[in-house]
């Protein structure tokens, strides 16, 4: 499988020349199969240029299929979503997985995203290509192309967002974009999740006020995401979802910051780099 | 960051007290990150009407380009008083705010402008906008007072200095363009809109390009030159107008019912307006820094026989207005 960042950073969009290196788009993970599935991990503004790399293919013609997996419902995670090319195609199949939350749908969700007084769309049907929801369930496998999907609900704030495990031919990928561990049991419960995985990527701040978080209050390193990858046994960690204070200079001692702080939490073992707009690593 | 605007009306962000139009945000749709979008900007739309550090603050729109500003008051402006005048709640338009660091400060006042619309008001628009399960933050959390302003007047008289003027423009679902008068200056924002051959100002959506072969009606024709005369009145001797010109001549024959405009039709607006300057604003999110110069470049050569000066919005600069008594 080949995995893509196509958006890295958390809460809002920072264009400008101080993030041009890690970059400044909206969480959005790519990933191909090497039997041509194509899928994506959370739609924020990266999936946009996802949505225009796949133009010259199947997509074009109106004859693709593509799997989204929405994490969570906050707008980081779904803000790209209007500007997927693909869905305007008539003829391509687009399959939104999620869960609910709020008691509100994921469905309702991007209703409420597109109405006429937030988006000249107005509404999902306005779209030309199929699109379905289906739900994701926690202790159950879905199976998208050739991987199998399986969920948790991890610690967020007053809800939960999903954390996630992919499985190929050749390995498998833990994803926990959104997280906010609060108590000891919300670390169990994610490190138990996570363990066996081969590459885990993972929400770079670190908290346990999220309602601070918007204003700055956070830890200046990754500790939350060295406990889990160091505890499930993870070879390999990604940072991502990228305060949107932080510049490409920041960015480089919250690395710092964080391998120090690994070794200190003894992880030394642990392979630590940071998620980066348009890179690619394959699995 | 270098401008090359070649005249002398642009600088760089200062806080000297000349009178100046600040770009915080020059896109249109959706922000672009990015290195090929590093020169003209990659944020949201917003504008600021710049005074001095003492003054009021007025904010037109609220894309992402209001996040870096919301930093910059903090860090250096005197006066607590804050205005933000929205043209509509597209998200272009408002997807800065929950990020606005002045609202979590309890030092200040902040008013929120709008045209009224009978089917929704700003202040439900604009909590519902940060409501779980889309946003964490509730306005619970905000600190500042916030006072909300449903605009029923074309005029309103903000302060002995400032007075502002507004109109509807032709976009789907409607959005609002706004004239400020400050003292003897004067500046336009106006977007989002199309040219006036086809109506969209009310409808929620229009799916297709209507048929060229069908016949406006005359109440849509008398309707379209209504919103015509309304922008007119906006720009009419204006210092600076600022334009949507999202759209070439080429786009706008295949997307008119999109609500953006083109070079083509803001010329002609200010040149019938009298205007002095039109900056290109709410760039496409498709247009990188290389063809927005060509853009700039061409329509510069064919603006070349006339008075009206072409200039386009470049994040964090300021276009610096003329002193009323030396033009």
């Amino acid at each position: 499988m080949k995995v893509t960042f196509w958006g890295v950073r958390g809460f809002v969009p920072v264009p400008g020349r101080d993030t041009s290196v890690y970059g400044g788009n909206t969480i959005c993970l790519g990933i191909k199969g090497d039997q041509g599935t194509n899928l994506a991990i959370d739609a924020g503004t990266g999936i946009t240029n996802m949505g225009s790399s796949l133009m010259n293919k199947e997509f074009s013609r109106g004859e693709g299929n593509f799997s989204m997996i929405i994490t969570h419902t906050h707008y980081d995670h779904i803000q790209g979503f209007p500007f997927f090319v693909p869905a305007m195609i008539k003829g391509n199949n687009i399959k939104i997985y999620g869960s609910n939350l709020c008691e509100k749908s994921l469905e309702n969700v991007l209703e409420n995203h597109l109405t006429p007084i937030f988006s000249p769309m107005q509404t999902l049907r306005n779209f030309n290509a199929n699109i379905s929801f289906s739900r994701l369930e926690p202790g159950k496998s879905t199976k998208i192309g050739n991987f199998q999907l399986e969920v948790t609900e991890l610690a967020h704030k007053v809800d939960w967002a999903l954390g996630l495990k992919l499985e190929g031919i050749q390995g498998s990928l833990g994803y926990a974009a959104n997280v906010t561990y609060q108590k000891p049991a919300d670390f169990k419960k994610a490190i138990e999740f996570f363990t066996g995985v081969d590459v885990l990527i993972h929400d770079a701040t670190s908290t346990r006020l999220y309602d601070q978080i918007i204003v700055g209050d956070h830890s200046q390193d990754a500790r939350d995401a060295v406990k889990i990858a160091g505890e499930s046994g993870v070879k390999k960690l990604y940072l991502t979802h990228f305060h949107h204070t932080y510049t490409d200079e920041t960015l480089e001692q919250l690395l710092e910051l964080t391998k120090k702080r690994s070794d200190e939490m003894g992880y030394k073992e642990l392979d630590l780099s940071l998620a980066r707009e348009g890179n690619s690593f394959i699995l | 960051m270098a401008i090359d605007q070649t005249e002398s009306n642009f600088e760089k962000l200062t806080l000297n007290s000349r009178v100046k139009l600040t770009f915080w945000g020059v896109r249109g749709s959706i922000p672009v990150p990015g290195t090929e979008t590093g020169k003209y900007g990659g944020n949201t739309s917003c504008v600021q009407f710049f005074t001095g550090v003492n003054d009021p603050v007025l904010i037109f729109d609220a894309g992402t380009g209001i996040i870096k500003l919301g930093e910059h008051i903090n860090n250096n402006y005197k006066n607590n008083e804050i205005h933000i005048f929205i043209t509509h709640t597209h998200w272009d338009h408002i997807q800065g705010l929950p990020f606005f660091a002045p609202l979590f400060n309890n030092k200040y006042k902040i008013h929120f402008y709008s045209k009224n619309r009978s089917s929704s008001s700003l202040q439900d628009t604009i909590f519902k906008l940060i409501e779980e399960p889309q946003f964490p933050l509730s306005h619970q959390k905000w600190k500042a007072q916030i006072f909300f302003h449903e605009l029923n007047e074309n005029r309103l008289n903000l302060n002995p200095n400032t007075t502002i003027f507004t109109a509807d423009l032709n976009h789907p679902w409607g959005a609002n363009g706004y004239r400020i008068e400050y003292k003897n200056y004067t500046a336009s924002y106006i977007t989002d809109t199309a040219p006036f051959d086809l109506m969209l100002l009310g409808k929620e959506f229009i799916g297709s390009p209507p048929d060229p072969q069908s016949k406006l009606s005359s109440q849509e024709k008398s309707a379209l030159k209504k919103i015509e005369k309304g922008v007119l009145e906006l720009c009419c001797n204006s210092d600076a107008v600022i334009y949507d010109t999202m759209f070439t001549r080429s786009d706008y024959i295949t997307f008119p019912h999109w609500g953006h405009s083109t070079f083509e039709h803001a010329f002609g607006i200010c040149k019938e307006a009298k205007s002095r300057k039109l900056v290109f604003f709410h760039h496409s999110p498709r247009r990188n820094d290389h063809e927005l110069d060509e853009m700039l470049q061409k329509y510069r050569q064919i603006a070349s026989k006339s008075s009206l000066e072409i200039f386009a919005a470049v994040e964090n600069t300021s276009l610096i207005l003329d002193e009323p008594e030396t033009t």
